[in-house]
């Protein structure tokens, strides 16, 4: 296993989840299409914030990115609503070797 | 008859006598935490208890127990009360909490930076109704209610005492005095540290850290002084006790209860205050002070007979408003470690500390240390560090330099040696450069005095490289208590001040009015301490800068009366020292000069402690001699090894080591060392 | 706005890049050292000529603080000092305003190739330079440029760069929020001659302070710069008596080799990928109501990294920055994060790392757009995605994610207020309270509340009786924002609020012009799950009844309390607080770490008894339930998490 983030982890070639295992996308995908979405209003990205439309006309969302196995929330986005999925976080993993994938192995991060 | 200092550190608690007769005893003990009291008394039971307590007329004491208190946390609960609107001044710590006292290095590690752990939680802060304007007007009155409310809700859970900072108190007491009342009313022991007594100086943040760092610590305080009093006047001492001040002088232990915060930093005053002595003895106006130890290296400069006050001070990253001794901490001693990083020498800013400490001292440290290479190169004697107390192991520490250091670089282990400790001392002397530029002033136009237990080692390097005319090792063996003897040869003092921004030109009847109550306040202060008013001497300073500046520039102020001629002459006096700090054409007149804070520092000599000098006539002592690496020759030569004490009048040329009883003093090839009639071993230089 | 800004022919002569100049574009008139290739240095040599390098820096930094007599250098820190090579280099930065870092050798090097043929480069000269497509953030940011000579050779540079409290520009401070055109604005000064042969010169001096509302203000940084090059320069002199030219110029040189391999090593640390962010400022002058992008993609690859910044939005406004603003910016979040115990000998760092600003965007506009907020929107832009980007990099990195902090203060929330001071001169200046901004949380901990900036290493916020002594101002209060640090497992820093009301203004209103951004949406982001900090915030309650509690004996504390109409104020405007006005603004805290469900309940319930998380989020965002006496209800927190849990996956 590599890993990724603080939820995430590369598994023999398949990005999963460090907590339940369960398997989000493969390694060369971006986690988002495998994980359980909402776009929510950008109010409930934090209590202070107020009607963005006193200040602007564009319209920025919050979206947050759940593990299907365990519902933990593994990213947050703020974008504009016409912004697809960013792709946050992007391994390189196809052109590493295999040992690469083993974190014990302290050399394959080299 | 005599008087005694003892001063205890962070691992031994140091005693000086100095008998009238002009001779001086020294004992040392290990310092016994958390109980510091029993290393104090233990000490003078190794100098022959009884009757030096029996003779002593005055004991003065240099104590870490505030200083502790605050580093470990270990104060009392206190409660805190502010404006209302105004809670998060102290948590907010004007956001300098997180790098105050910081070096640069721990900085850039921006994820390992916090604030310091509160000294009172927000749940402990009160907000009381009330405000005063920045010209001392009421603008809302104190509303006793909320004031009441606020102290039964810091009773109720428990404080032992209780702080209080309102806004611009220092323009207006009266709020904060009534709060007092109502505090004492409410709960008549409490104790109760008000800002307007405290500190009554502009910035709510440093006056609030001060009072409520001097709530938190004056119970402690106070209590331990209280009990070391009495145990000592149980063993026969006859005197009162004296505690030792961050500012240099001491005060009567009975006023530690409203002035505890004074003590913080008091460690490092006593090596200033006894350099200050033997200066005026030997002549030396302009003085640097360098006390190095086995984990701490502290500067301090004496300009013209007087040691730089600063008039802030950091202390666990809290910045408070106490005149201190501007001593600057800045390494780690003989405890930096040495490392190899893509071939390149690195010497510290990591520290082995004193535990494990240096891979010499054989309690699992592995790391190459510039004790280390002390050793190594034959500076320190193994079996002979600190008179015999800690047995080094010469072995450990050539290890260590060869592992991580010689082999890496491709280096002999003596070469290694001698590179980590010309290093260290380029970085010790690099430090003291800055320090001394940032006031204002040149190195070259100084003598470094250098002492603590690895000063005379290092001493004669850095003191070369930063071109004076001297380095003296003074007092001999005494260099290692140097400390313990400053507080045996210190007068009492107390300062008072008071902030009133006003621009230049200034009213004279206002200044005037301003230093009579400032004297007179410090005069009564000092006279509770058994002194007589005419004893007392003081000084006046106004602190001023331009307008719209932050940086303030302390003034001295004369004495008397003043008319608008003498305040115009401190203004031209401003305008020099400005530009001597900050360089020709930095001043900016046009700007306006404003008046920030008055102070004055009264100081009274009780103790007439004086050392004498000796002519023994004794011979010198007939060296020994080994091979020695010396990094400025590139090469091992003979050099001469003295052991113990040396007799006045003995004087040679380097390359020389004296293996005092606590400490090792080098004279470094090309340089002289003479020993004068109070056993200062005096060395000069001709540069490199 | 609709305004065409046409580019000027010949304006790309001004558009530094940062690369070193070629010799053959240098007059042959200016001889340049170089040392002797083949000089070997000693290890204990190199260290001791080292650190007395980074002394002298120190030294230029203390000497130019002090003699500052702005709030902005002495309490913001923000300034720098530089030591640069012959070229332009940067060989060591001063810890102060670290995006300046990126400022001075673009500068450095533009003056070698444009300066040294008319009016020539000589000993005892320094140039002034504010001009933000030569490197300068924005017009503000003033810079002084000094050579140094051994001999008649070139041997380095040292540079200094304040920000300016006004230089001119039709809003005071030269915050030009009506302006999208620089013409508008402060004017930019490429590289000119202000000190020639030790001199000042009084007539390109006069020049100078002319535009500035604060002449004597400006005037006063002035002379820290040119005293802090002095001071650098001297020192160098001595040093180079001492070791000798070739050793000191030769461990210049190597100072910034070894910085570059250190960085280079640490990369190697990092496993190969590619990170993105997507960040906005909104706002982009008075009357726009449009959200404008900056995109970053950051990819590692061995031992180089490269931040592009392509699909950033088109220049626009009053928000944009230049070319070193993209650098300076990007740097923010790479010192700290990435080269926390590597030297920041720039010179060598950058060999390792590429920066695309696509020309024409909010990070590299093309004259003569706006560029007035450049050092606080698209330099700041950058920084914040440069610091999320590294941080999700660092969080793949079991052995460096302690080191990475989450978004750290969004924005830097400007208000620049003039009037009569309290000794009833005309002052203008900035409010430094916001310095105190929230830092993003850890990996391992929260983030520091109320810690600084990300840009300055260290800082301060004025205290109220200061501010209150110079300026007519009375403060109702200045607090930690309950809320504002972003949720998560770690909770980001809190930011604050300062509110006041005029005070013996004699009936004058204050002038106040506030530029921010992030204040319809959070711009400091959490990662990992963390949520983001809060919003910026400018409050105004016009004709409220602050005296009526005055005379009750109270102090209201919350600007919902003092009635009158209730005004949010839009991101960039100009505007007067009348006497009874109450003027609010909050800053920006710090992103959260991880998911806020995985926050130790109890955590939870201090930050509630403390002030830092309102009930309402503790149930809401953390799960947590408290019972009466402010204690964790187990039973209730528990069902209340697994409630979250199921609605997520609903």
């Amino acid at each position: 296993m590599r890993q990724i983030d603080h939820h995430l982890a590369i598994d023999d070639g398949v990005i999963v989840c460090r907590r339940c295992g369960h398997e989000l996308a493969p390694a060369d995908e971006n986690f988002k299409s495998g994980a359980v979405m909402k776009e929510r209003p950008i109010e409930q990205a934090n209590p202070l914030i107020v009607d963005p439309r006193t200040f602007i006309d564009d319209r920025v969302v919050f979206r947050q990115y759940y593990c299907p196995g365990c519902a933990a929330l593994l990213e947050n986005e703020v974008v504009l609503a016409s912004t697809p999925p960013v792709w946050d976080k992007q391994l390189a993993v196809q052109t590493a070797d295999a040992a690469a994938r083993v974190p014990a192995a302290a050399e394959g991060r080299r | 008859m005599s008087t005694i200092g003892v001063d205890t550190g962070g691992t031994f608690t140091d005693l000086v006598e100095v008998r009238d007769d002009g001779t001086v005893a020294t004992a040392k003990r290990p310092s016994t935490p958390p109980d510091f009291s029993r290393g104090v008394i233990d000490v003078v039971g190794a100098a022959d208890g009884g009757r030096i307590l029996a003779d002593a007329d005055y004991f003065y004491h240099g104590t870490t127990v505030a200083t502790n208190a605050m580093i470990t946390g270990s104060g009392v609960k206190i409660g805190f009360v502010t404006t209302a609107g105004h809670r998060d001044v102290l948590p907010m710590m004007r956001i300098i909490g997180r790098s105050a006292g910081r070096s640069e290095i721990e900085l850039k590690q921006y994820s390992r930076t916090y604030k310091p752990q509160p000294i009172v939680p927000k749940t402990r802060i009160k907000e009381v109704h009330e405000r005063i304007d920045y010209q001392g007007r009421v603008v809302v009155p104190l509303n006793e209610a909320s004031a009441r409310q606020a102290v039964r809700e810091l009773v109720a859970d428990g404080v032992e005492a209780i702080g209080v900072c309102f806004l611009w108190s220092f323009k207006n007491r009266t709020h904060e005095q009534r709060m007092r009342e109502i505090v004492l009313e409410e709960a008549p022991e409490m104790h109760v540290s008000i800002s307007s007594d405290i500190v009554p100086a502009m910035r709510e943040y440093e006056r609030s850290a001060t009072t409520a760092v001097n709530a938190y610590l004056a119970p402690l305080l106070s209590s331990y002084l209280h009990r070391l009093e009495g145990d000592l006047q149980q063993a026969g001492l006859r005197s009162s006790l004296f505690v030792m001040q961050s500012l240099g002088g001491a005060m009567r232990a009975d006023d530690a209860e409203q002035r505890a915060v004074n003590t913080l930093v008091s460690g490092p005053a006593g090596g200033v205050i006894a350099s200050r002595y033997l200066g005026s003895k030997l002549g030396h106006r302009n003085i640097i002070c360098a006390d190095v130890g086995g984990t701490s290296f502290d500067v301090a400069l004496i300009v013209d007979g007087e040691p730089i006050i600063t008039s802030t001070t950091d202390v666990n990253q809290y910045t408070l408003l106490v005149p201190t001794i501007d001593i600057v901490s800045i390494g780690a001693g003989g405890g930096s470690i040495a490392w190899v990083d893509l071939g390149r020498l690195r010497v510290g800013p990591q520290s082995a500390g004193a535990d494990p400490g240096p891979a010499c001292y054989g309690r699992g440290g592995t790391e190459a240390t510039v004790t280390d290479a002390d050793v190594v190169l034959g500076y320190i004697d193994p079996s002979y560090f600190l008179g015999g107390e800690i047995a080094l192991d010469r072995e450990l520490a050539e290890r260590a330099i060869r592992e991580r250091v010689a082999e890496p670089l491709g280096m002999s282990v003596a070469e290694a040696a001698a590179g980590i400790v010309e290093i260290a001392n380029q970085h010790m002397s690099d430090l003291i450069r800055k320090l001394t530029i940032e006031r204002g002033y040149d190195p070259r136009d100084f003598v470094v005095y250098a002492f603590g237990g690895a000063g005379p080692l290092h001493g004669g390097a850095f003191g070369r490289e930063l071109g004076v005319r001297e380095i003296v090792y003074p007092l001999g063996n005494i260099a290692s208590a140097f400390s313990a003897f400053g507080l045996a040869v210190s007068d009492l003092q107390t300062v008072t001040q008071i902030s009133d921004l006003a621009l230049a030109p200034f009213d004279p009847q206002r200044v005037n009015e301003h230093f009579e109550r400032l004297e007179e306040e410090a005069v009564s202060q000092l006279a509770r301490g058994a002194v007589a008013p005419e004893s007392v001497t003081t000084q006046r300073v106004f602190e001023l800068r331009y307008k719209g500046q932050v940086h303030q520039v302390d003034t001295p102020v004369p004495a008397g009366r003043l008319d608008a001629g003498a305040l115009e002459a401190v203004i031209d006096d401003f305008e020099r020292r400005y530009e001597t700090l900050y360089g020709r054409g930095s001043g900016f007149r046009e700007a306006g000069v404003e008046l920030v804070t008055y102070r004055v520092l009264a100081s009274a000599r009780v103790q007439d402690a004086e050392i004498s000098e000796h002519e023994t006539g004794e011979p010198p002592p007939e060296p020994t001699h080994e091979r020695l690496h010396w990094r400025e020759l590139d090469d091992a030569v003979e050099t001469a090894i003295y052991r113990g004490s040396l007799p006045p009048g003995t004087a040679f040329d380097g390359p020389a080591v004296i293996r005092l009883e606590s400490t090792t003093a080098l004279v470094h090839p090309g340089q002289r060392a003479a020993v004068d009639s109070y056993g200062n071993i005096r060395v000069t230089t001709g540069g490199r | 706005m609709a305004k065409t800004i046409l580019k000027i022919p010949g304006s790309e002569r001004y558009h530094s890049d940062g690369h070193r100049p070629e010799r053959n574009r240098i007059s042959p008139t200016l001889k340049i050292f170089e040392h002797d290739p083949r000089l070997e240095v000693d290890p204990i040599t190199l260290e001791v000529v080292a650190h007395k390098l980074w002394q002298i820096n120190d030294e230029q930094g203390q000497a130019l603080k002090k003699v500052s007599g702005s709030p902005v250098a002495t309490d913001a820190n923000d300034f720098n000092v530089v030591l640069c090579d012959e070229l332009g280099d940067i060989v060591n930065i001063g810890p102060y305003y670290l995006p300046h870092a990126a400022n001075v050798d673009f500068m450095v090097k533009w003056t070698v190739e444009h300066r040294s043929e008319n009016p020539g480069i000589h000993p005892g000269d320094m140039f002034l330079c504010n001009d933000p497509w030569v490197g300068a953030l924005h017009p503000q940011d003033v810079a002084v440029l000094s050579p140094v000579f051994v001999g008649d050779e070139l041997f380095c540079w040292t540079g200094s760069t304040i920000h300016a409290v006004d230089v001119g520009g039709i809003n005071i401070g030269s915050w030009c929020v009506d302006a999208e055109e620089h013409f508008a604005e402060g004017m930019a000064y490429p590289p000119i001659k202000i000190v020639e042969a030790g001199e000042i010169r009084r007539d390109v001096e006069d020049v100078y302070l002319r535009r500035s509302r604060a002449p004597a203000l400006v005037g006063l940084d002035l002379r820290a710069h040119i005293a802090s090059n002095n001071v650098a320069k001297e020192r160098i002199h001595e040093l180079v008596g001492r070791y000798g030219a070739e050793i000191v110029h030769a461990v210049m040189k190597k100072q910034m080799d070894y910085a570059e391999e250190r960085f280079r090593a640490r990369l190697r640390e990092i496993p190969d990928g590619t990170w993105r962010c997507e960040t906005y400022q909104e706002v982009a002058k008075t009357g726009d109501r449009r959200v404008h992008k900056t995109v970053l993609t950051l990819t590692k690859e061995d031992d180089r990294i490269t931040f592009d910044f392509t699909g950033t939005d088109a220049n626009v406004g009053m928000i944009n920055s230049t070319r070193a603003g993209a650098v300076g910016g990007s740097m923010v979040a790479i010192l700290p994060q990435l080269c926390f115990d590597i030297p920041w000998a720039l010179g060598g760092l950058h060999r390792a790392i590429e920066f695309v600003t696509p020309v024409g965007t909010i990070i590299n506009a093309e004259f003569p757009h706006g560029v007035s907020m450049g050092s606080i929107s698209g330099t700041w832009s950058c920084t914040n995605a440069a610091n999320v980007c590294i941080a999700k990099m660092l969080s793949s990195v079991p052995e460096l994610q302690d080191r990475l902090l989450a978004g750290c203060v969004g924005s830097w929330t400007t208000v620049i207020a003039s009037g009569l001071d309290n000794n009833k001169q005309p002052f203008v200046t900035m409010i430094m309270d916001c310095m105190a901004g929230g830092w993003g949380a850890r990996s391992f901990a929260d983030g520091v509340d109320t810690a600084g900036l990300m840009a300055a290493i260290t800082g301060q916020c004025p205290n109220v009786e200061t501010n209150e002594g110079f300026y007519p101002i009375l403060y109702l209060y200045r607090r930690e924002t309950k809320d504002s640090g972003g949720a998560g497992e770690f909770r980001g820093g809190m930011g604050a609020t300062s509110c006041w009301v005029p005070y013996d203004t004699d009936g004058r209103p204050l002038q106040l012009v506030l530029a921010t951004f992030g204040e319809a949406f959070p711009t400091a982001l959490g990662i990992d799950g963390g949520y983001p900090a809060n919003t910026a915030m400018y409050k105004m309650a016009r004709r409220a009844t602050v005296a009526d509690w005055f005379a009750r004996g109270e102090i209201p504390t919350d600007i919902a309390l003092v009635g009158g109409e209730l005004e949010y104020l839009p991101q960039k405007c100009e505007t007067l607080q009348e006497p009874g006005d109450v003027f609010e603004h909050t800053w920006s805290g710090g992103g959260g770490f991880g998911d806020p469900i995985d926050r130790e309940p109890e955590r939870v319930a201090e930050d509630v008894r403390n002030d830092a998380v309102s009930t309402a989020a503790a149930r809401d965002i953390y799960g947590v339930v408290l019972d009466a006496s402010g204690g964790v209800d187990t039973d209730a927190t528990e069902r209340r998490r697994e409630a979250i849990r199921a609605e997520r996956l609903s």
